[in-house]
């Protein structure tokens, strides 16, 4: 095996730098006309663009988003949505955007013009094949310690053993950059490209899918929700942006968006991927993420592997050309995108035989990574280095379909494993009939649960990247909630002390908890008056049991 | 035996402890709820009123004249 640090002088795939323009309000059918078409010096944007060479067409494609067709223009499950018809991309040589965009935000008709520079995955390590091929591939299910009991891994094999708990009926969307969908490993619930197309250069993305949903079938590894479907929108062809609309579209309420990729900020340029940060800092990723959660979508999204600390002052800022009203989106007092941020963590020390992580800093179980970004707005952490997966060829070289790795890494490896969790707890919250989990609900239920951040030398837990997760504590806790607005359809009750049960419409039958005799009493007294009125009730329920009742 | 889809025409009670009694129709007689705990028969009493209020049917578990269990539908 070799592997070597991604100094960052040659990422194994990366993206362009984009020109976006977000018009001042009204504009936006003007910035699309032809010179003249909108009156005079109106149009000066379309003059501009002319001069420049340059092509503009709106950032997010689809039809317009209205309150007819759109998603809602407020919304519980994060803050409402800008206006994606605001948003545009502009077509021109690269070397020629920063000048461009300085003078489209100098057009009263713009409200901003920025650049964002290439984006990148968020992996560490550029790791090479070994010299070792297989003609049948062997079982590595016992090197992803990843999957193993807290707090070492995240109890994948709790969550297996509950119906729906391999994430069965959950769709799952991967953007990035290539993945390999012929792998021996990825076939069994692989349903392809929803947007752009893929890169040659496929390895991240086959191992991101391998984390998630490799296939369980006694070879190779094993996903930690193999039964999801497992989708991808690329970068390729597509604004990073318009991928995670893309995504968006092609999903329901429940599914759930992984965005693989960090992007230089205003800290970086200082080589490698220092100062590299999550996306939704860039106005129109941001949008694009607020869309997805309006639709009750989970979006997790790779804190960034850039070492940086997202509290810092600086992100406070907006970057050169930002429209008005923007705000440091990494502040949890600010508007938030409500997507899962996810930072990296050590391994336990003598994972794969190893003490010492490639930056030679010594493996502390659930310590930060050292490249890991950290900050208040970093919800819970993964495994950033030693994760056993399908691609690359560091495990098993050979054919590309029988490639594998034991060194994925980054926050690129920490977020499938986050994603996983989740979908396998969407997963049992379906087959029970529980309602599913928001963005925001999954980011409160893993901030409240898992295995915590420890301490390293250096890296104190005070850099928060947050808990492992484990699905023993998040699959209960997830399944405990208020549901509101249901009808009971019956009730039932014993003359024993105690027994009493409501069927909550949709859901199913729950026994009143046991307390107090006096306190169910009263409870089976608002379930009996709101069954026989047909009136509404909001319940604190889990899959067994009623705890408390409201009469609406 | 489960007697099933009946109307609440009656439920009686009492100041004395566990002392509850239905009448249903269709069935001959006065059914007692039988005394197994207070709370008990204080939840039976809670939703055969509550059916008998809102005209809604029961399915009621009967042990001989007594009442062990019951449905409001």
């Amino acid at each position: 095996m070799s592997v070597r640090l991604n100094d960052g002088s040659q990422p194994e795939v990366a993206g362009q730098p984009e020109l976006v323009v977000v018009a001042a309000a009204g504009e936006a059918a003007s910035l699309t006309s032809a010179p003249g078409a909108a009156g005079g010096e109106a149009n000066d944007v379309a003059s501009i663009l002319r001069e420049a060479s340059a092509t503009i067409a709106p950032l997010f494609d689809g039809p317009p988003v209205d309150a007819a067709s759109g998603p809602p223009s407020t919304s519980t499950n994060g803050d409402a949505p800008d206006d994606l018809q605001r948003y545009f991309v502009v077509d021109v040589d690269p070397g020629r955007m920063e000048e461009l965009a300085r003078r489209l935000n100098e057009s009263p008709a713009v409200e901003g013009a920025y650049v964002k520079p290439p984006a990148e995955p968020a992996t560490v390590l550029d790791t090479r094949p070994t010299d070792q091929s297989a003609s049948t591939t062997a079982n590595f299910r016992s090197r992803q310690h990843y999957l193993d009991a807290a707090p070492v891994g995240i109890d994948a094999d709790y969550a297996w053993s509950l119906p729906g708990g391999r994430g069965a009926g959950v769709k799952v969307i991967d953007c990035e950059w290539g993945w390999n969908s012929t792998h021996e490993d990825l076939k069994a619930n692989n349903i392809g490209l929803v947007g752009g197309s893929s890169s040659a250069n496929d390895h991240h993305g086959t191992a991101v899918w391998g984390e998630i949903g490799g296939d369980d079938n006694g070879i190779g590894i094993k996903g930690i929700s193999p039964d999801s479907a497992l989708g991808a929108s690329s970068f390729v062809g597509q604004s990073t942006a318009g991928a995670i609309k893309k995504a968006a579209d092609s999903l329901t309420a429940g599914d759930i968006i992984l965005l693989e990729i960090h992007r230089r900020g205003p800290n970086g340029g200082g080589g490698g991927q220092q100062g590299y940060i999550a996306i939704e800092w860039w106005p129109d990723d941001f949008t694009a993420i607020t869309y997805a959660v309006a639709k009750g979508i989970i979006v997790v999204e790779a804190a960034g592997n850039g070492w940086e600390n997202l509290d810092a002052a600086v992100y406070n800022t907006p970057g050169s050309g930002f429209p008005t009203g923007w705000k440091n989106p990494f502040r949890l007092a600010n508007p938030s995108s409500g997507a899962v941020v996810v930072g990296a963590g050590d391994p336990p020390s003598g994972t794969h035989d190893r003490t010492i992580s490639p930056w030679n800093q010594p493996y502390v179980d659930r310590a930060r990574c050292g490249f890991s970004n950290w900050g208040e707005r970093v919800d819970a952490q993964g495994w950033g280095w030693e994760v056993t997966t399908t691609g690359y060829g560091d495990l098993q070289n050979g054919a590309h379909d029988q490639l594998y790795t034991d060194t994925f890494s980054g926050t690129s490896s920490a977020s499938p494993i986050v994603t996983g969790a989740l979908a396998v707890t969407q997963g049992v919250l379906k087959a029970k009939g529980m309602p599913l989990m928001t963005s925001p609900r999954a980011r409160t239920l893993l901030r409240q649960t898992g295995s915590p951040q420890q301490s390293a030398t250096g890296r104190p837990s005070s850099q928060r990247i947050g808990n492992r997760p484990s699905l023993k504590q998040l699959i209960p806790a997830a399944l405990k909630q208020w549901v509101w607005g249901r009808t009971l359809s019956y009730c039932y009750c014993l003359t024993t002390s105690q027994g009493a049960w409501a069927f909550v419409k949709d859901i199913g039958w729950r026994r009143l908890h046991s307390g107090t005799a006096d306190g169910i009493s009263n409870m089976f007294t608002v379930c009996c008056n709101q069954q026989s009125t047909a009136g509404q009730v909001n319940v604190l329920m889990d899959d067994r049991y009623i705890y408390a009742i409201m009469q609406a | 035996m489960w007697v099933n889809s009946k109307h609440v025409r009656y439920v009686y009670s009492s100041s004395s402890s566990k002392s509850a009694y239905a009448l249903f129709d269709g069935l001959s007689g006065w059914k007692s709820i039988s005394k197994d705990s207070n709370d008990g028969v204080a939840n039976m009493v809670t939703l055969l009123s509550a059916a008998n209020s809102n005209n809604r049917k029961v399915n009621v578990y009967l042990d001989g004249d007594s009442v062990t269990r019951a449905v409001l539908t």
